[in-house]
């Protein structure tokens, strides 16, 4: 347990925000403290009822068909034989994995050869010992979508397919315009029981500002942590720091509302400081080794692991918060693989899949596993054909991929929605013959099931994703997204 | 009288009695032989003397009759008419409005007259004072025809009564707050001000607004209680200062019946958002005469001064005392010759020698041997920011930088460190030529060829499945130049028959230009350490020592281009096509390049696309339609940036003093700029300099003429601010120019894409790095260990003698003396806002603070720290 109980950290919370003379609500706000007012409920922070969800984003869009790929002999290798060409990985290097069920394929039998990248072999051994699971051919879609009515401009589509920072957006969000808030900073506003005492933003960035922390209300703000935790302020004390203090207290209603932000910024720096320094301090006595579990893994201190080792520490100092729900975001780069993607994206699977096994591992150790959720997404995937016939050959942006969840509540070793045939100029094809699928899964329903698990009503979904009445329910069998155990659903 | 009469006679006709001459005849296109004008007859005319009558002033406007020739003996009676105003929407005088006296006595009746012996009389328009409010109406007196004259050319003359003169006393107040509309469950609230100028032509609207409950979508000028719609106002968010001419719309036809309603206080402006389509809050314009009209503003000195600190911010990499001197001495005490001083300042950088970061860092590599060029390379940008002596030009560079985006995080980038210095040289040499040159230079270069991976790019081949990389040809019209939607000049979005943004392309559009942009490859390379031409298509990115490959453009190989035809986007109606071409030629291929390019820059939508991105650079998150509209005016059709940036910098947007006080203008600083300015004003420098002094590299002069004296080795490493120059993390650059931060500024519809770098671990990162140069200084990390230079001598550091010399010079106690250090750190980093402020608590704080640790050795170094971390200091307005 924590030394700082949160009684003691509301004590000096307030004590500090009077010497500073801030007004109550100012610092509310921007610490993403919802009420002061409600604070005084008491934290009883039970373990069952802590869940947390971390959201791995793969920025540039992950070629997630050379991450989950078909072997065997079938139609299904074929066909991606004779669309990779040059950038098809060799079925004999592939890590095996044993789906538990056969993969549903689009206008085809069911599949059930498969492996995984050479580079992730423990994402195999987590699949097989179904800790994880794949969604397949999922993206963002407005509503259910044909390649006749795609190419006969006869569907609502999604705005901007294909273009980077939109589909992110979108993909983190809903595929609605305008944009209004993030599906993961809606949840913690619609799930405001679980966080009411939190000091800290139950929103937590180690990968800067992003789209699925940003709130309708504007009341809770994410908190932006660096790879490795709470940036300290080194010199600050003295006169210095009541200098400053002061100076930036100075600051009022009739201020530059760029200046109020920043302000903003700085007290929820300040404040967070302190309480995610008593986080990592429990994390330090848990008995948990994350270096020597991340190294293990091969993690190379790379920055996904060193995000992923920070995130590990902050759930299991969790305490020190008062966050019950807290939505962790993650981000690893690298993924516009235009050129090189063979020898490129190999570096990045073999970082994903060390950095996924650490943190599985530290979670584990540290008995968190079964209530921490991990998804990992892409913006969209790439095109099946390859952009030049040499050797350093890359592809193009796509539309459909394939996510990961993990997690001891995820209904492991399936491959969830369904696989595209991988056949260019039909199906799914929503091209003349690249190789950009059409998603059979939409974004939305795949969220609406996770955030289901988090503990947002059923009927409160369109809440989160207006759009996704649009699509037959995901928790219908015809959807193939039954992600979660049961009993697991809140 | 403000009751608007048919027209008597119109615009038309006038012009048809104007044509015909003294004649009376018509004269058309065969002109009649005009009769011989009979001696007996005088020739008769009327001008204006002076054309304005104010009412409440009892100042008169005249007219002038004369004669000409004839018998001047005898009275002369001569018809006229009263015309009404051609333009139905104006205003037009009626006879309840004023009276005609002749200047020498009596009344005007139903003709002029002349007396005998007069060949000229004045007439007077004396205005006959009311209580009403009526706009500018005019008064036309037309000659007509009669036997007993001939009339001359001048045969009619206008003047103008107003209200009252243009004067703060006559100015009219409305005033209004802003609540829920139609009881919408909002907690949003604001305050509006409506200021009608003495003669009621216009006013200045100015009105703010927070806490909206969603998104605002837009705003509108209302009829009340029907809610038609009478104006759009087309940015969001608060206003400022913005003129509304009261042009009619909605039901209204003209101007009278505007101010009619306005004054009735009909008029409302609401505010719609995402959950309230039809509006969230609204406010009504109410007249309220006993409220005075604020002081006009008359620059003051101070105000002067300060305007040429915030010149200089916006102009350079930072505000430093010569340059400030420079430009005062020329500026009269009241300002008023400011924008030619400008404007002489800018033509000034116009004409020097650009500076070479490709020179600076060839000239440096052997001093280095040992270590990475590219290390070289990236440290070689400070001595350019902060000593070279063509501030704009460098100004300029950094801001294309921001736009036609490549990133030094990718190793072949990175280690093509002469292609990127030239690279970095290109945006400089064209930051006053054409943006169409630019573009067409940043597409053919090596380094962006790369970054995009279009070089190499081959045309689609069916038989082996491979297709043209899309990568360049998206990224050159999302970003580099007209972007997703097609824009109005003024940047506001054009909706379609829809109602919906019309998008500028598709993924169809996107393959064709991806067929434009085959075939390119290296036109030279190395062989040892020649620079010969380059053959091979398929010759490998490398990154040796001479990087030939890296410094001349891209070439197009014909046997890999796409010679079919291309459909590729749309503008005004009309698609650019590329026919096929059986002439499979490089020529014929690059013109196909050059026609593009051309096209992308000319599109509509580019002009206010690139000029929003440019003046959010330079001067504001926030500009408004009409400032973007006239820079993009100027930035045309082939993209003018020595016009743009005149426009960007003189602007009365930007030059207006008054946004000192305003709660949203301006923008956060960029972390580079921030952190030059402070290095500039400060003289930040290592023990090395770059002549031939003692310990000095002795670099050849040629070079050094290009930069200030005191320039030395400034090898100041890896700053984790955020932002590094030509080392954006993707081709979206640091920060979007969409960014808005949750808050207050996203409930106003307001942008900040500097805000998007600052996170709370990225600010503690930038107080660390500011606190590292105070108490350490910058270097980078084991320079010493790849040259003859120690730690101390490579350490880059603040020169704080300046300071030294102040509070020295500065009588008095020690608060006076911290007041006149605070102040001086204020008025070059800040244009003097903490002291102009009516928040003055800052300043007292750093006054206080500093004066309480005189006698301790780091008292200056906090207050460099307060003016790089405090939030007044980081915001420029």
């Amino acid at each position: 347990m924590s030394n700082t109980s949160p009684d003691h950290s509301r004590r000096k919370f307030l004590s500090r925000t009077s010497l500073i003379g801030l007004s109550a609500s100012i610092t509310a706000n921007s610490l993403g403290v919802f009420s002061l007012v409600n604070s005084t409920t008491t934290l009883a922070a039970t373990q069952s009822d802590f869940k947390a969800l971390v959201y791995v984003f793969l920025n540039g869009g992950n070629d997630a068909f050379n991450m989950l790929v078909p072997s065997g002999n079938g139609e299904l290798r074929h066909a991606y034989e004779a669309g990779r060409g040059n950038v098809a990985i060799a079925k004999d290097t592939l890590n095996t994995i044993t789906p538990v069920t056969p993969a549903k394929v689009f206008a085809n039998d069911d599949y059930n050869d498969f492996g995984l990248h050479p580079q992730c072999p423990d994402m195999a051994q987590m699949f097989n010992n179904q800790e994880i699971s794949f969604i397949c051919n999922m993206g963002n879609l407005t509503v259910p979508t044909t390649r006749q009515q795609y190419l006969d401009n006869a569907v609502s589509l999604p705005p901007q397919l294909f273009s980077h920072a939109d589909q992110q957006r979108q993909f983190q969000s809903s595929p609605v315009s305008p944009f209004q808030f993030g599906w993961g900073g809606r949840m913690v506003e619609l799930l405001t029981d679980f966080n009411t005492t939190s000091l800290v933003s139950p929103l937590i960035s180690v990968a800067g500002l992003n789209t699925l922390q940003v709130t309708k209300d504007s009341l809770i703000n994410p908190y932006v942590m660096s790879n490795d935790g709470a940036t300290p302020l080194y010199g600050f004390s003295g006169t210095r720091k009541t200098m400053i203090e002061n100076a930036i207290n100075s600051i009022d209603d009739n201020s530059h509302l760029m200046m109020k932000k920043y302000r903003d910024i700085f007290l929820s720096a300040r404040n967070a400081e302190e309480i995610v320094g008593s986080a990592f301090d429990i994390a330090k006595t848990n008995g948990v080794d994350y270096d020597a579990i991340f190294d293990a893994a091969g993690g190379d201190n790379s920055v996904i692991a060193r995000r992923l080792k920070t995130v590990a520490k902050m759930i299991a100092g969790r305490d020190s918060t008062g966050n019950n729900r807290p939505i962790y975001f993650v981000e690893l780069g690298g993924f516009d693989n235009h050129q090189n993607l063979l020898s490129d994206h190999q570096d990045q699977m073999q970082q994903l899949n060390a950095a996924l096994k650490g943190f599985r591992d530290s979670l584990i150790a540290q008995g968190d596993f079964n209530n921490t959720l991990t998804f990992v997404g892409s913006e969209f995937a790439r095109t099946l054909t390859p952009n030049s016939d040499k050797a350093d050959a890359g592809t193009d942006h796509a539309w459909g991929g394939h996510a990961i969840i993990m997690g001891g509540m995820v209904n492991g070793g399936h491959l969830f929605g369904t696989h595209p045939d991988l056949k260019l100029n039909q199906g799914l094809d929503a091209s003349n013959g690249r190789g950009r699928w059409i998603p059979t899964t939409a974004t939305t329903q795949c969220n609406s099931v996770i955030a289901h698990w988090f503990g947002v009503e059923k009927e409160d979904l369109t809440l989160l994703f207006p759009s996704v009445d649009n699509f037959p329910s995901p928790f219908e069998p015809e959807a193939n997204l039954d992600l979660i155990k049961t009993g697991d659903v809140a | 009288m403000k009751l608007m009469k048919p027209l008597i006679i119109s615009i038309t006709t006038l012009l048809l009695l104007n044509a015909c001459g003294g004649s009376g005849s018509n004269t058309d296109s065969t002109p009649e032989p005009k009769p011989t004008p009979e001696v007996s007859k005088s020739t008769v005319s009327i001008k204006t003397l002076t054309d304005l009558a104010i009412e409440k002033n009892n100042q008169w406007a005249k007219f002038e009759i004369k004669r000409v020739g004839g018998d001047n003996r005898a009275n002369l009676t001569i018809a006229f008419t009263r015309l009404e105003n051609s333009d139905i929407t104006k205003g037009s005088a009626t006879t309840d409005d004023y009276q005609l006296v002749y200047s020498d006595g009596g009344n005007v009746a139903s003709d002029l007259e002349l007396k005998a012996n007069q060949n000229s009389r004045v007439i007077e328009v004396r205005p006959i004072l009311d209580n009403e409010h009526e706009i500018p109406e005019v008064l036309t007196l037309l000659l007509t025809n009669n036997d007993n004259y001939l009339l001359a050319e001048q045969l009619s003359a206008q003047v103008t009564i107003t209200d009252a003169a243009n004067t703060r006393a006559n100015a009219k107040v409305f005033l209004g707050v802003f609540g829920p509309q139609n009881s919408a469950a909002t907690n949003a609230s604001g305050v509006l001000s409506f200021i009608v100028q003495g003669d009621n032509e216009q006013g200045v609207l100015n009105y703010t607004f927070s806490n909206l409950g969603s998104e605002q979508t837009d705003q509108h000028l209302h009829l009340a209680p029907s809610g038609t719609v009478i104006k759009d106002i087309e940015s969001k968010g608060a206003i400022n200062n913005y003129t509304w001419d009261m042009a009619p719309g909605g039901i209204f036809v003209n101007e009278q019946q505007m101010l009619d309603a306005l004054f009735d206080g009909e008029f409302f402006i609401n505010i719609h958002t995402a959950n309230f389509p039809h509006g969230e809050i609204s406010a009504s314009l109410n007249f309220d005469e006993n409220i005075a009209p604020p002081e006009e503003t008359t620059l003051t000195p101070e105000d002067v001064d300060r305007d040429i600190i915030r010149f200089l911010t916006q102009a350079t990499f930072g505000p430093i005392p010569e340059d400030y001197q420079l430009l005062r001495s020329k500026i009269a005490t009241d300002g008023s010759n400011s924008r030619q001083v400008y404007q002489a300042w800018i033509e000034a950088q116009l004409q020097i020698e650009q500076t070479s970061m490709l020179s600076l860092t060839d000239a440096l590599l052997p001093h280095f041997p040992q270590e990475n060029e590219w290390q070289i390379r990236r440290d070689a940008f400070w001595p350019i920011a902060l000593y070279g002596k063509d501030q704009l030009r460098q100004r300029m560079a950094f801001a294309l930088s921001e736009i036609l985006v490549v990133g030094d995080d990718v190793v072949t980038v990175r280690n093509a460190h002469r292609g990127l210095a030239q690279y970095w040289d290109i945006l400089a040499s064209n930051a006053f030529g054409h943006y169409q040159q630019a573009l067409h230079d940043v597409s053919l270069h090596p380094v962006m060829g790369f970054w995009l991976s279009h070089l190499k790019n081959k045309k689609e081949n069916s038989d082996l499945g491979y297709f043209p990389d899309e990568n360049f040809a998206r990224e050159i019209m999302q970003l580099f130049s007209f972007g997703l939607v097609h824009r109005e000049l003024n940047g506001t979005i054009k909706l379609g028959p829809d109602n919906l943004p019309i998008p500028t392309y598709d993924n169809n559009v996107i393959r064709q230009m991806a067929k434009v942009f085959t075939g390119l490859s290296f036109s030279a390379k190395n062989n040892d350490a020649v620079n010969v031409t380059n053959y091979n298509f398929e010759l490998g990115s490398y990154t040796n020592d001479y990087q030939y490959r890296w410094l001349a453009p891209l070439k197009v190989f014909p046997e890999h281009h796409d010679f079919t035809e291309k459909q590729l986007f749309t503008d005004n109606d009309t698609t650019i096509v590329i026919n096929e071409s059986n002439q499979q030629t490089s020529e014929r291929a690059d013109t196909e390049l050059t026609t593009v390019i051309n096209a992308l820059v000319a599109h509509k939508t580019t002009a206010p696309f690139i000029s929003r991105k440019l003046i959010q650079r330079f001067v504001t998150s926030n500009p408004s339609p009409d400032y973007i509209e006239r820079v993009a005016t100027a930035f045309g059709s082939t993209g003018d940036l020595k016009a743009t940036i005149k426009a960007i910098l003189l602007d009365k947007e930007a030059r207006n003093p008054s946004v000192a006080l305003s709660q949203t203008f301006g923008k956060v600083k960029e972390p580079i700029i921030q952190m030059t300015s402070i290095m500039r004003l400060l003289n930040a420098s290592s023990q090395i300099p770059l002549d031939n002094a003692t310990n000095g590299l002795n670099l050849p002069s040629d070079l050094l003429e290009h930069y200030r004296a005191g320039v030395t080795l400034l090898r100041i490493g890896e700053q984790a601010l955020g932002q590094r120059p030509l080392g954006s993390p993707s081709v979206f650059n640091f920060f979007l120019p969409d960014f808005s931060p949750t808050g207050e500024l996203s409930k106003s519809s307001l942008v900040s894409p500097e805000l998007q770098l600052i996170t709370e671990s990225q600010l503690f990162t930038n107080f660390n790095i500011y606190n590292k140069l105070l108490y350490h200084g910058f270097k980078r990390w084991r320079v010493e260990e790849t040259s003859s230079y120690n730690e101390e001598q490579l350490t880059v550091r603040l020169q704080k003698e300046s300071f030294n010399n102040i509070w020295q010079n500065t009588s008095g106690t020690n608060i006076d003396k911290a007041t006149a250090i605070v102040d001086n750190l204020d008025f070059y980093l800040n244009a003097g806002q903490l002291k102009q402020s009516n928040n003055t608590g800052t300043r007292i704080e750093l006054i206080e603070g500093i004066a309480d640790l005189a006698g301790n050795n780091y008292h200056f170094d906090h207050a460099i720290y307060a003016f790089a971390t405090v939030p007044e200091l980081v915001i420029q307005k």
